[in-house]
C-alpha cells in the first residue's frame, strides 16, 4: 500500500522513463534483420530503423565490431546517467548499487593491465563508464590488497566491501587478484541484497530473488571454472556468495563437486535449477550453461516489468539493454567474420 | 631398366593433392571456429575481460612456449607439447604473508638481483585472461592447438607432394627420352 501511494511522488517520473526506454528494445523482427546483414553497414542502416536510430551515423565507414559495442555501451550509460543525475535518494543509492560490480570490474582490469606493464593511458578508456570513479586512476601504485585498501580504496563506495581482503598480505599477482575479485563482487552482492531487502515491498519481492539467482549464478560458475585451478576448496567456498536459494547445503556440496557431472546433480536437487541443464551440451546444436543462465535472467528481468511502484525496473533495464547489446555485437561479430552458421545464437527478450 | 610411369605413380600424386586440399579446408574451418568461439567467450564476459591489455609485450614478459617444432633429418616437422613447470606460472596463494616474502627474498642469489628480470607470466595462456576462464575460451584454445595440429600436417604433407611430383617429373623425363631414342633406333634397323 505504502508503495502505491507514495512511489509517485519522487520516483513516478522515472519509472515511466524506464518503461519507455523498455519499449524500444528490439523486437524478434528486428533481430531477424540484422541476423540477414551482409555487411556492417548494413547493419547499421537497420539499426538506424529502430530506437537506436542515428547511432553509428558519426562513424565512417568500414565499421568495426569494437565500435559498435563502444556506441552501444555509450547510449547505455547516457540513459543511465540522465536518471541517475535528477533522482533522489533512496533510489540514487539504489541507482549507485547497480554501479558497484561495474567499479569492481574496473578495479580488476586496472591492476592486471598494470601487471602486464601497461601505461594507465591505455587502460583507462577500457574501463566501463558506468563504473568510474575519483580514485579509480591511481590503483596501479597497489602491490597488496592491504595497500590497495588503505592507500586508494578507503575513501570510495567500494571500502565496505574490502574487509575480508585487507587481512590479505599477498602480493597482486593472477591467483589473488582473481580471488579478490570474486570476494568483492561477493561482498558487494550480499550488501545489495540486504538494501534491498531492507527497502522491503515489492523492490525486496522483486529484486531479491534476482539477485539469489545472480548469487547462485557465480556459486556454480566459480565451481566449473575452478576445477581447472588449484584453488584449495575452503578458499574456493569463501568465493560463494551467502544470499542465494543454495546457501548453505548446495553451497556445501558445491565445495565438494570434483567434476561437471556432479555440478549438475546438485542443481537438479534444487527446485529452480532443476531444468537448468536440459540442452546444455558440447555438441553443435547444444547450449552452453552461461547461455542457460543468460536465458532464467531475462525471463526474471522481464516478469519485473509485470509490477509496478518498485525500483527493480531501472535494474532490470540496464541488464536487458546490456543483453541486448550483447546479442547485436554477437551479430554484427558473425557478420564480420563471415560464419553465420551460429549466428542465432542470441537470446531474444521480446 | 627403362623408366615407366604406371596409373600407380599418377593416382598417388592426385591422392596427396587430395588430402593437401582436405587439410588446408579442415585447417580453415578450426581457425574460424577457434574466432568464433573467442567472439563468444567475449559475449560471455565482455570486451572488458578478454581483450588485447592481457596479452603479454615481448621484451618485457617471459613467454614459455607451450609446443616445439622438431625438424628432422629429411626435412619433416614434427610437433611435443612442453609440459609447464609445477613451480612455475600461478603461483599458490602464500600463508604467513610478509615472513615468506622476506624468507624468499634472501633465497635469490646476487646475480638474479643483478639481472632486470622480465615479469613472468603464467604459462597456460588461459590463465592471462582470470583463472575461471569461461567454456568458449577453453575451446577457442582447443581448436587453434589444433590448428597447429593441422599446419604441421599440411607442411609435411607438401613435402611428400613436392617429392612426389619431382619424381614424377623425372619419371616423365626419362620416358620421354627414352621415346625420343627409340625412332632413331628403328630407322637404323
Amino acid at each position: 500500500m505504502g508503495d502505491m501511494t507514495t512511489f509517485n511522488i519522487d520516483s513516478g517520473y522515472f519509472e515511466g522513463l524506464v518503461r519507455g526506454y523498455r519499449s524500444g528494445i528490439l523486437r524478434r523482427n528486428d533481430y531477424h534483420n540484422l541476423v540477414e546483414c551482409e555487411t556492417l553497414d548494413d547493419l547499421k542502416l537497420h539499426l538506424q530503423g529502430t530506437d537506436y536510430g542515428p547511432l553509428l551515423a558519426n562513424d565512417p565507414s568500414p565499421l568495426i565490431v569494437q565500435t559498435i559495442d563502444e556506441r552501444l555501451k555509450e547510449r547505455l550509460v547516457h540513459e543511465f546517467t540522465h536518471i541517475r543525475n535528477q533522482c533522489v535518494q533512496p533510489l540514487a543509492q539504489f541507482l549507485d548499487y547497480m554501479t558497484y560490480g561495474y567499479m569492481i570490474d574496473n578495479i580488476i582490469l586496472l591492476i592486471t593491465g598494470t601487471l602486464r606493464n601497461r601505461p594507465i593511458a591505455e587502460l583507462l578508456p577500457r574501463c566501463h563508464p558506468l563504473g568510474q570513479f575519483d580514485e579509480l586512476a591511481t590503483i596501479s601504485i597497489a602491490q597488496s590488497p592491504a595497500e590497495l585498501f588503505n592507500a586508494v580504496m578507503v575513501d570510495t563506495p567500494l571500502a565496505p566491501f574490502f574487509s575480508e581482503c585487507v587481512q590479505d598480505e599477498n602480493d597482486l599477482d593472477e591467483m589473488n587478484i582473481e580471488i579478490l575479485r570474486n570476494k568483492l563482487y561477493k561482498s558487494y552482492l550480499e550488501d545489495f541484497y540486504a538494501f534491498c531487502k531492507k527497502l522491503g515491498g515489492t523492490t525486496a519481492d522483486v529484486m531479491c530473488p534476482i539477485l539469489a539467482f545472480e548469487a547462485d549464478r557465480r556459486a556454480i560458475t566459480i565451481t566449473i571454472n575452478s576445477f581447472r585451478t588449484d584453488l584449495l576448496k575452503d578458499d574456493i567456498e569463501n568465493l560463494y556468495p551467502k544470499c542465494g536459494i543454495l546457501f548453505p547445503e548446495g553451497l556445501k556440496y558445491l565445495k565438494n563437486a570434483e567434476d561437471r557431472e556432479e555440478v549438475r546433480r546438485i542443481c537438479e536437487r534444487f527446485g529452480p535449477y532443476k531444468d537448468l541443464y536440459n540442452g546444455v551440451g558440447d555438441g553443435p546444436n547444444d547450449k552452453t550453461l552461461e547461455d542457460k543462465f543468460f536465458e532464467e535472467e531475462v525471463k526474471m528481468l522481464m516478469l519485473s516489468f509485470e509490477q509496478q511502484f518498485h525500483f527493480g525496473v531501472f535494474y532490470a533495464f540496464v541488464k536487458l539493454k546490456e543483453q541486448e547489446n550483447r546479442n547485436i555485437v554477437w551479430i554484427a561479430e558473425c557478420i564480420a567474420q563471415k560464419n553465420k552458421n551460429k549466428i542465432d545464437n542470441y537470446i531474444p527478450i521480446f | 631398366m627403362n623408366p615407366v610411369v604406371t596409373d600407380e605413380n599418377v593416382f598417388e600424386v592426385l591422392d596427396k593433392i587430395s588430402d593437401y586440399e582436405q587439410l588446408l579446408k579442415e585447417l580453415c574451418t578450426i581457425i574460424q571456429d577457434g574466432h568464433i568461439l573467442l567472439s563468444r567467450a567475449q559475449y560471455d564476459l565482455g570486451y572488458s575481460a578478454i581483450n588485447s591489455t592481457y596479452l603479454p609485450e615481448p621484451g618485457v614478459h617471459e613467454i614459455t612456449p607451450t609446443s616445439l617444432l622438431d625438424v628432422s633429418e629429411n626435412d619433416r616437422f614434427s610437433l611435443h607439447s612442453v609440459k609447464p613447470d609445477p613451480k612455475s606460472g600461478v603461483r599458490k596463494r602464500k600463508k604467513g604473508g610478509c615472513e615468506d616474502k622476506k624468507k624468499s627474498g634472501d633465497e635469490k642469489s646476487e646475480e638474479e638481483k643483478k639481472k632486470p628480470s622480465k615479469t613472468k607470466l603464467a604459462e597456460d595462456p588461459l590463465n592471462w585472461f582470470g583463472l575461471m576462464a569461461p567454456t568458449s575460451l577453453v575451446q577457442a584454445q582447443t581448436r587453434f592447438k589444433s590448428a597447429i595440429e593441422r599446419i604441421v600436417e599440411i607442411s609435411n604433407l607438401k613435402q611428400e607432394l613436392q617429392e612426389s611430383l619431382s619424381d614424377f617429373e623425372t619419371l616423365t623425363k626419362d620416358l620421354q627420352k627414352k621415346c625420343d631414342v627409340k625412332p632413331d633406333e628403328t630407322n637404323e634397323d
